[in-house]
């Protein structure tokens, strides 16, 4: 035998130990003061979120604002992982490491808490077992059969699950509550678990596309595989009477190979889902539509900006806000137009130039239902909004969700309904009564003085 | 708006009731000081739904309201707390918290401020109502759990000092009672954190971004979940986890009003900084 420990047997040990290590109590608080501390330490530098980053003007924006702040530190800072704390792959092994401990510790306590569930409990105890409950009592009776009687009547009243054995003249009682209970801690172990997973999910499996801006009538390709399309239709706002928003309403249709298929009306806090893509009301803007027809009323071409390709008879711009200008080109008249959009109005403010001229020849200011002529081509004027969406599929969402809601529901049965148990010893002269509950509940205290109450109650009438 | 008004005297008499009946044990300042908290509690609820009534959503869309109901839930907790382990020394250190953050709410907090906003689009959810409600629920059992902790490390201090009545706070007293709120409060900030997910999903398709209110309030749950870790670890109990559940209320603090100007000295933007 001496032998046979240095060799499997001391593998064992290793494992056993390392094994210990993994599931403790104490890796656990390590583990959590140290993600407690690293989340905190990501709230203290500036953090280049992915959306920042996918657009090259905000990074490059970003990039400028923090190489001023931090100077020649900046370089230091960002090889470091400061400014992506939360996406950086130690954080990532730290969480990893929370996963198994917790895992580990499961595995470790599945044996012992199934055990707790599912074994008979012990009915009769030995004598000086009650004593060293956390509460205990001794009342004096005068016969075996009336303390008995009086622990099943005020037990049973309280819901308590009771059983009894009889060995030379002495009662022994055993009830308890919730025992299910013992387990709410594997599902908010297990579910914590799984939310961690979810959210992995959701960052590898899903994908999202910011500020998709459209104006009325503009149809969105969603892409990503999908084959279907979203059409705005126009937003409005509702106003309280002090003018502050009440409510935005974008009006969204899904196309699928040309079809309708979908309405919507989307708000702020209720976006369109079709086929696991969501698509949420984020912002909206001003737009402006111009129309432009020659003597006949027929569509003259227009081209949106430069280098794009031409409209027949109709472009609509989307303005970011107030000063912003946008471009627009007639071919057929070699004129290019300047829009400036102001609140004020809400108006567009128009210059004309003729191509290789550097002064407008001619500007004006119009307003939504506008026109004017140049040549023989009118301009008609629709000035309207824009709605602005975020387009997302997230498949891990319900699972975080799902599992978020198990960590409650586990958390809910550990702390307000732990299991409960009490050992009576009832002799012809002596009722003894010892109760304990899991996880220290401080109510049980004042419940076992409660029933301590009743059955003097009742042992008394 | 007389049932505020009230609710904050009643907070200021039953404070003072609370310590003076930790001094002199006289019952009946005790049993005063809980009725007077119980009307504190009603005149609130009054206030709140008045203010409700009032602008016709819930009150919980504006620092100032967050604070009322974070006032309210801390008087809740620490009664339910006093009933349950029949005892008032814990209302001592939990009263007066109450009372501070209202006057915070009262005072510090401008007038302007104060007065109910019609709901904008955005804060429009049954989600943001149900996250609010729940993290003043679990922000209140932090205060007390708070109170909880200073009674315990003032306990263990008069004990060392030899000194009077306060040297009769019971330790192992003080160690439950922090440990029970928080137990109470620890499934509400969880709610707290999934009722928020879920109201930033359907409002901007992100369940959570790393902004800096949600990682502050992950950060509270962490102090939290590291606090009844802790306790599990046999010779942790006592002062560690009543240090722990001070720092744990002084970050609760922080995420509710200190992450505004964390978020504009950092240069972030934090979509909660209404």
């Amino acid at each position: 035998m001496g032998e046979a420990r240095s060799g499997p047997g001391k593998v064992k040990t290793y494992f056993t130990r390392l094994w210990r290590f993994l599931g403790s109590t104490r890796l656990a608080v390590v583990l959590l003061s140290v993600v407690l501390l690293v989340a905190l330490l990501g709230t203290l530098f500036p953090q280049l979120t992915s959306d920042t980053a996918s657009d090259p003007a905000a990074l490059a924006r970003w990039l400028t604002t923090a190489q001023e702040k931090y100077g020649f530190r900046f370089g230091l800072y960002r090889a470091l992982g400061l400014f992506d704390v939360y996406h950086s792959s130690w954080f990532l092994a730290l969480i990893a490491a929370l996963v198994l401990n917790t895992l580990v510790c499961t595995i470790d306590r599945l044996r012992i808490l199934w055990r707790a569930v599912t074994a008979r409990a012990r009915i009769e105890q030995a004598d000086n077992f009650y004593d060293r409950m956390p509460d205990h009592v001794s009342l004096s009776i005068t016969s075996m059969e009336q303390g008995e009687e009086a622990l099943r009547r005020v037990l049973g009243r309280r819901h308590y699950h009771l059983v009894a054995e009889h060995k030379n003249r002495v009662a022994y009682l055993f009830a308890e509550r919730n025992r299910l209970a013992r387990l709410a801690t594997l599902v908010t172990h297990t579910s914590l678990v799984l939310l961690v997973l979810g959210f992995l999910w959701s960052g590898w499996g899903g994908w999202r596309e910011q500020g998709v801006a459209l104006g009325p009538g503009q149809i969105y390709e969603v892409g990503h595989g999908q084959s279907f399309a979203v059409r705005s239709d126009g937003l409005e706002i509702e106003r309280y009477p002090g003018g502050q928003p009440r409510d935005y309403r974008a009006d969204l249709t899904v196309l699928e190979n040309g079809a309708e298929v979908m309405r919507k009306t989307v708000r702020v806090n209720d976006p369109l889902t079709y086929r696991g893509v969501s698509f949420y009301l984020y912002s909206y803007g001003p737009a402006g539509r111009v129309r432009a027809t020659d003597a006949r009323g027929q569509p003259v071409p227009l081209q949106a900006g430069s280098g794009q390709e031409a409209a027949l008879g109709e472009v609509t711009l989307n303005f970011s806000g107030e000063g912003d200008g946008q471009e627009i080109i007639v071919p057929s008249l070699d004129l290019s137009m300047r829009l400036v959009f102001y609140y004020q109005g809400p108006s567009l403010f128009v210059q004309a130039t003729r191509s290789g001229e550097a002064r407008p020849f001619g500007a004006g200011s119009v307003r939504d239902g506008d026109s004017f002529k140049i040549g023989d081509v009118t301009f008609e004027f629709a000035l309207d909004r824009y709605t602005v969406l975020q387009v997302v599929h997230d498949p891990g969402f319900k699972l975080v969700i799902l599992a978020g809601f198990l960590v409650i529901g586990g958390l809910i049965f550990s702390f307000y309904f732990p299991h409960k148990r009490l050992w009576a010893r009832v002799t012809a002269d002596e009722l003894r009564l010892a109760g304990r509950a899991e996880r220290d509940a401080v109510g049980f205290e004042r419940e076992f003085a409660d029933l301590v109450e009743r059955l003097k109650k009742d042992l008394g009438g | 708006m007389a049932g505020l008004t009230v609710a904050y005297f009643c907070l200021l008499v039953a404070s003072i009731a609370y310590i003076a009946h930790l001094l002199w044990r006289k019952q009946i300042i005790g049993y005063g000081a809980t009725v007077t908290s119980l009307l504190g509690l009603i005149a609130l609820s009054v206030g709140l739904i008045q203010r409700g009534i009032g602008s016709g959503h819930w009150p919980l869309t504006s620092t100032y309201e967050f604070s009322l109901v974070f006032v309210w839930s801390v008087i809740l907790v620490y009664l339910l707390l006093e009933r349950v382990m029949n005892a008032r020394e814990g209302g001592a250190f939990a009263l007066p918290i109450a009372f501070l953050l209202y006057t915070y709410a009262r005072f510090v907090i401008p007038g302007p401020a104060q007065a109910p906003q019609p709901l904008l689009p955005a804060l429009r959810s049954l989600w943001l109502q149900l996250h609010a409600g729940t993290a003043a629920i679990a922000y209140g059992a932090f205060a007390v759990a708070c109170g909880g902790g200073v009674m315990y490390l003032v306990g263990e201090f008069a004990s060392r000092r030899g000194a009077g009545n306060a040297g009769r706070l019971s330790l192992p007293f003080g160690d439950r009672f922090t440990y029970w709120a928080v137990a109470f409060g620890y499934p509400f900030m969880s709610l707290a954190i999934v009722t928020g997910a879920i109201w930033a999903q359907v409002a901007w398709g992100r369940y959570w971004g790393w902004d800096i209110k949600e990682t502050w309030a992950l950060i509270t749950w962490l102090i939290y979940t590291l606090f009844l870790h802790l306790r599990a670890i046999r010779g942790w109990r006592g002062r560690p986890v009543a240090v722990l559940a001070v720092i744990g209320f002084a970050v609760v603090l922080f995420t509710f009003l200190g992450v505004g100007w964390l978020a504009r000295r950092v240069g972030l933007e934090s979509l909660h900084v209404y």
